[in-house]
């Protein structure tokens, strides 16, 4: 079956791929409860150019939850 | 033999151009104006390595990114420097204890500048190299509590045995 013409091949990823808007929401949380919102937002701000987290494409969203997860292990 | 030589060289050496001019670039950026720090690092992120303020056990304080162009991801690897991979430590121990008296001084306040020197084994091979390195340990904004390093590293020589 071929895709629908407004739905590139690129654009489905395997769901264990895709980081959720929930999972972001998680992170933040436990960020914030570290203290840690302004690394989170400094990230964001110097590695991306965004100021928020839900406007990161997937592949940028999955890249800086995985820096943010290490950064929470780096200031525990 | 592994062997590790740091020696602290001091920014004096930077402000005389004496450093690498990327490292100066770097160190000037971080050190002029008001400019909120995400605007000064913002060039320099690719050669970036950053840390937290946490030192425990005479080791350097974790990792938690690695830039595109880092020194270190030269060093050690992309594998190494993915966050996934949870690179928080350099692979060699030692090279971890003796390096990590230039993060205590940029902690305590005072940007680090040095060089180092050493030999170590990485995936079975001995590898040798010299490097420069500048450490300053900075705030996320001017009104946070919060610190960190960032570490920016120039390799000078860099050999592995086949």
């Amino acid at each position: 079956m071929s895709l629908p013409l407004q739905y590139p091949p690129e654009a489905y990823r395997h769901e264990h791929a895709v980081v959720t808007p929930h999972e972001v929401e998680q992170l933040l949380s436990r960020i914030e409860d570290q203290g840690l919102r302004d690394m989170w937002d400094m990230i964001l701000s110097l590695d991306y150019e965004v100021e928020s987290a839900y406007e990161l494409k997937c592949e940028e969203r999955r890249e800086f939850c995985g820096i943010i997860s290490v950064l929470l292990q780096a200031f525990a | 033999m592994t062997q590790h030589i740091f020696t602290k060289i001091g920014t004096k050496a930077i402000e005389r151009g004496l450093a690498d001019p990327h490292l100066s670039a770097f160190h000037e950026a971080v050190m002029s104006g008001p400019a909120p720090i995400a605007d000064r690092l913002r060039d320099h992120l690719p050669y970036l390595s950053l840390c937290s303020d946490r030192m425990t056990d005479g080791a350097p304080p974790p990792i938690f990114y690695v830039g595109k162009r880092a020194s270190q991801r030269t060093l050690f690897g992309d594998d190494w420097a993915d966050p996934e991979a949870g690179s928080l430590r350099t692979p060699d121990i030692a090279l971890e204890e003796a390096s990590a008296e230039g993060y205590r001084v940029a902690l305590g306040g005072t940007p680090y500048y040095g060089y180092g020197r050493t030999t170590m084994r990485l995936d079975g091979r001995r590898v040798e190299v010299a490097f420069e390195r500048l450490i300053i340990a900075l705030r996320p904004n001017s009104l946070s509590d919060r610190r960190f390093c960032a570490y920016f590293g120039v390799i000078q020589h860099l050999h592995r045995d086949k």
